[in-house]
């Protein structure tokens, strides 16, 4: 008999953000035909992405990978501990490389089908969703590489800070990376105020040796709606990582 | 993928066997949150016990289960003491498939005759042994698939069940450690003590927080909904579709309310998740309770298409452009096959949601008809197969369905019927457009006493949007499952109408029945089976669950020396009266004319003498 459900327990669940959004604003047990569904316009609008930080669990953060190059990050996210790793106080985002229209999980091949790595073949990164958010995150500096992990308390103007998660050889690497990250971005999220987080994390990102950048103050909400329909319109999306575990 | 697998060579017979088999599983499920009454299981039971006698004579000659797993737990009649007491079939170890049909038909007895408490029991008891052996999350799994198979005939056993396990399991450090306090002094080896002892949960405590165990397990049961959404919109026609939805409304609103009971603090994209299976569930319970009120008739094409239009409409109307692609992967309405079909709009969008929430309305008229020549053949109405379930849960008040129209072919005109025309009268309606009224009305309502109080309420509702006193709410009240009722009373049903209504529409069909076989009859005698052929076609194509129309299809076909059509006929006659041994003679006759069935016709000849 089994009794190991903290570990990797099959696919992770992934939902939309769409539908997180629609959620965050949503009235409670009674819906109509439709559901909550809204258009663009009326979802992307500053009091929305409001109420979805106000129902995170205190951080969010948007791990930006290649799925077809940076394959130990991929394997990591389908091998499906995210969940339990992140717990429910980081939410977790990522970009898809199709578009995502109902709740999922990483099973679903047409979220990772970016292109496919074969050696000697140099891919074209930029075209790729999640570089595509980080490239307008720190623009007009350039960008740092890919993979990695952008941590930011809310949508307001404050900091993000983008740690590193390139030279991880394997999905382990990546699971230990992660989870150190994911205990102290939690803790900061829990403890530290807004304008103190990023100050917080970069402080203990550097303890631990993890190489980081911060965004400086800007506008997190320009930012992710910017970036959101950036990869909209180049059908992609972007998803959350659903834990209800922690 | 065959449930019932034979010896090489019994193709024949084993086919007839695993269709009536998943008739009975269809009929369970069907059933399940109905509130049948006796007398609908009544109905139903002769044919299981036909099932059984037939399994009793296969099984010797090698009939079993296949590779496709079924559910079981035991009953209380056939079950060895070396069997496990749950699990999934197997094709080389467990319970045979008569045992597996005799817990089948055990479930419903035990459920109609007392107090749902002791399905819930049995239910417990397998779950709890199948975690001992195998886990609990595919013990869990296990009660998902008996609910899904027709076990359960009150859903909310499984809701209880669950919200026990999960609270359970979130007291405690290991599966083991819950399976022995639950025990307590019960003995999992001994049915006897299993049966008579008594389990201890008053140590269960709901609401605590949520231990990483339970957050595992609650993700695994949404991915199961999900996958079971999936396979629902993956249905290969209207049989399976109509048992899915029922399917999905029995599972998600038990284990979505299970689930709440142990995570009352929910992150908000779980709740994301759990908001869209709501919505799904409320989706199937619209359309499974549409179906048992009869307000619009038969299942059919047209049914889906009225189910999915409203909320196309919104969709449309808030989304813009993409919503169809929204749709169909965030909600069952539209299945996969049908996308093309049901998303080819005829006509301009109206402006209001009236106009697609009428089925009477033009614009829903239209879209039926312009899809109408292109509906594949699966999807029009149910086939023969849900024949049985379908008028014992559904319309038990037709008694039978071999005098039941197609539901894409026209109703009789009953307006000018004695009995009709005198029930009328009685209900002080006497002119020809109040007659006609109250024909409308009674023959899209249902006998009372088959219907629940909500079940009335919901009709009263109906009624009144369609009469246009109550204003279409457009709102699902997910904790329910049903559309909102409004503040619409209970409808008065005129039960003697409907029966009447019901009682012509049969003597009708058997005039028509009894007209066209004469004719038919006569050309068979004449030795003429070829001019047979055609009017037995159009004929059945009113009347499609009719056993005697396949029988003269069969001897028409025989007699053009086309056997293996006149064996499909046969079979499909078998599976809608299998008590019939001429009719198992035939099938063996006609096997005989093919290669290596030596077997299968032995088999037919054994089965046609036990009704000799």
């Amino acid at each position: 008999m089994s009794d190991e459900y903290s570990a990797a327990a099959g696919p992770t669940l992934l939902v939309p953000l769409r539908n997180l959004l629609e959620q965050a604003g949503a009235s409670p047990d009674v819906k109509y035909l439709a559901g909550e569904v809204q258009s663009f316009d009326e979802l992307l609008r500053p009091e929305n992405l409001d109420k979805l930080a106000e129902a995170s669990p205190g951080v969010l953060a948007f791990l930006a990978f290649h799925p077809g190059v940076d394959t130990p990050v991929t394997d990591y996210v389908k091998a499906g501990s995210l969940a339990s790793d992140s717990g429910r106080r980081v939410l977790v985002l990522f970009s898809s490389s199709a578009r995502v229209f109902s709740p999922t999980d990483s099973d679903d091949a047409s979220i990772f089908s970016g292109a496919v790595a074969i050696p000697g073949v140099k891919v074209d990164a930029a075209i790729q969703p999640a570089y595509e958010m980080i490239r307008v995150l720190f623009e007009p500096d350039p960008s740092p590489p890919l993979p990695g992990i952008a941590l930011f308390k809310d949508f307001t103007d404050s900091e993000v800070v983008y740690a590193g998660l390139s030279g991880l050889a394997s999905a382990g690497d990546v699971a230990g990376r992660l989870r150190d990250i994911f205990a102290l971005a939690a803790e900061a999220g829990a403890d530290a105020s807004d304008r103190r987080f990023a100050d917080v994390v970069s402080v203990a990102l550097e303890k631990r040796r993890i190489p980081h950048q911060r965004t400086g103050r800007r506008s997190a909400r320009e930012w992710f709606v910017r970036g959101y329909l950036f990869l909209w319109d180049n059908r992609s999306d972007i998803i959350a990582v659903i834990s209800a575990v922690g | 993928m065959p449930l019932l697998v034979g010896e090489r060579g019994a193709e024949g017979v084993v086919e007839v066997a695993d269709a009536l088999f998943r008739e009975a599983v269809a009929f369970g499920v069907l059933a399940s949150g109905h509130e049948i009454l006796v007398e609908q299981l009544e109905l139903y039971l002769p044919r299981a016990v036909g099932l059984a006698a037939i399994l009793a004579v296969a099984e010797p000659a090698g009939l079993a289960f296949g590779n496709e797993a079924f559910p079981y737990w035991p009953n209380s009649e056939q079950w060895s003491p070396s069997l496990p007491l749950a699990g999934f079939t197997s094709s080389t170890v467990g319970p045979r498939p008569s045992q597996v049909l005799a817990s089948l038909t055990d479930a419903w007895l035990t459920a109609l005759a007392g107090p749902s408490r002791s399905a819930r029991h049995s239910l417990l008891l397998a779950v709890l042994s199948y975690t001992r052996d195998e886990g609990l999350w595919p013990a869990l799994e296990l009660a998902i698939e008996l609910a899904g198979s027709g076990y359960l005939l009150n859903p909310t056993d499984l809701e209880a069940v669950v919200t026990l396990l999960l609270g359970a399991r979130n007291a405690v450090g290991s599966d083991a450690e819950m399976v022995s306090r639950l025990l307590g002094g019960v003995d999992l080896e001994s049915t006897e003590s299993l049966v008579s002892g008594s389990l201890t949960t008053d140590w269960v405590v709901l609401g605590q927080p949520t231990s990483p165990a339970v957050g595992s397990l609650v993700e695994r049961i949404l991915r199961s909904l999900m996958r079971r959404a999936a396979d629902a919109r993956g249905s290969s026609g209207l049989d399976e579709w109509v048992l899915n939805q029922q399917r999905l409304f029995n599972a998600i609103g038990p284990l979505l309310r299970a689930i709440r009971s142990v995570m009352p603090q929910m992150p908000l994209p779980l709740e994301a998740v759990m908001t869209n299976l709501s919505e799904i569930g409320a989706d199937a319970g619209g359309f499974c309770g549409t179906i048992k009120l009869n307000v619009a008739g038969d299942p059919s094409y047209g049914l889906l298409v009225q189910a999915a239009l409203p909320v196309m409409f919104e969709f449309r109307r808030r989304i813009g452009e993409g919503w169809e692609e929204r749709l169909c992967r965030e909600r069952v309405l539209v299945p996969d096959e049908l996308r093309p079909l049901m998303l080819e709009i005829e006509g301009d969008w109206p402006a209001e949601l009236s106009a697609v929430v009428d089925p009477r309305s033009p614009f829903t008229k239209a879209q039926i008809a312009s899809h109408d020549a292109r509906c594949p053949r699966p999807w029009k109405e149910l086939s023969y197969a849900l024949a049985h379930p379908f008028v014992c849960v559904m319309r038990p008040e037709r008694r039978g369905p071999e005098l039941v129209r197609g539901a894409s072919s026209l109703p009789p005109d009953l307006s000018g019927h004695p009995l009709v025309v005198e029930m009328c009268a009685r209900h002080g309606a006497t002119t020809h457009a109040a007659v006609r009224e109250s024909l409308a009305r009674a023959s899209r309502s249902r006998p009372s006493r088959f219907l629940t109080d909500r079940d009335r309420l919901l009709l009263g509702y109906v009624w009144a949007v369609a009469a246009g006193t109550a204003p279409i709410v457009n709102q699902i009240d997910l904790t329910a499952g049903f559309p909102a009722p409004g503040s619409s009373r209970p409808a008065e049903l005129d039960d003697d109408l409907v029966q009447a209504v019901a009682a012509a529409a049969a003597e009708l069909n058997g005039a028509l029945l009894r007209q066209a076989m004469s004719g038919i009859v006569e050309l068979l005698a004449r030795d003429e089976p070829a001019d047979a052929v055609v009017p037995l076609i159009a004929l059945k194509l009113v009347l499609p669950w009719s056993a005697e129309i396949c029988d003269a299809l069969a001897a028409a076909f025989c007699g053009t020396g086309d056997f293996r059509a006149a064996r499909g006929e046969v079979q499909a006659s078998l599976q809608l009266q299998a008590r019939q041994g001429e009719r198992w003679r035939l099938l063996a006759t006609l096997l005989a004319h093919e290669p290596d069935t030596k077997e299968t016709v032995r088999l037919a000849e054994a089965i046609a003498e036990l009704w000799a």
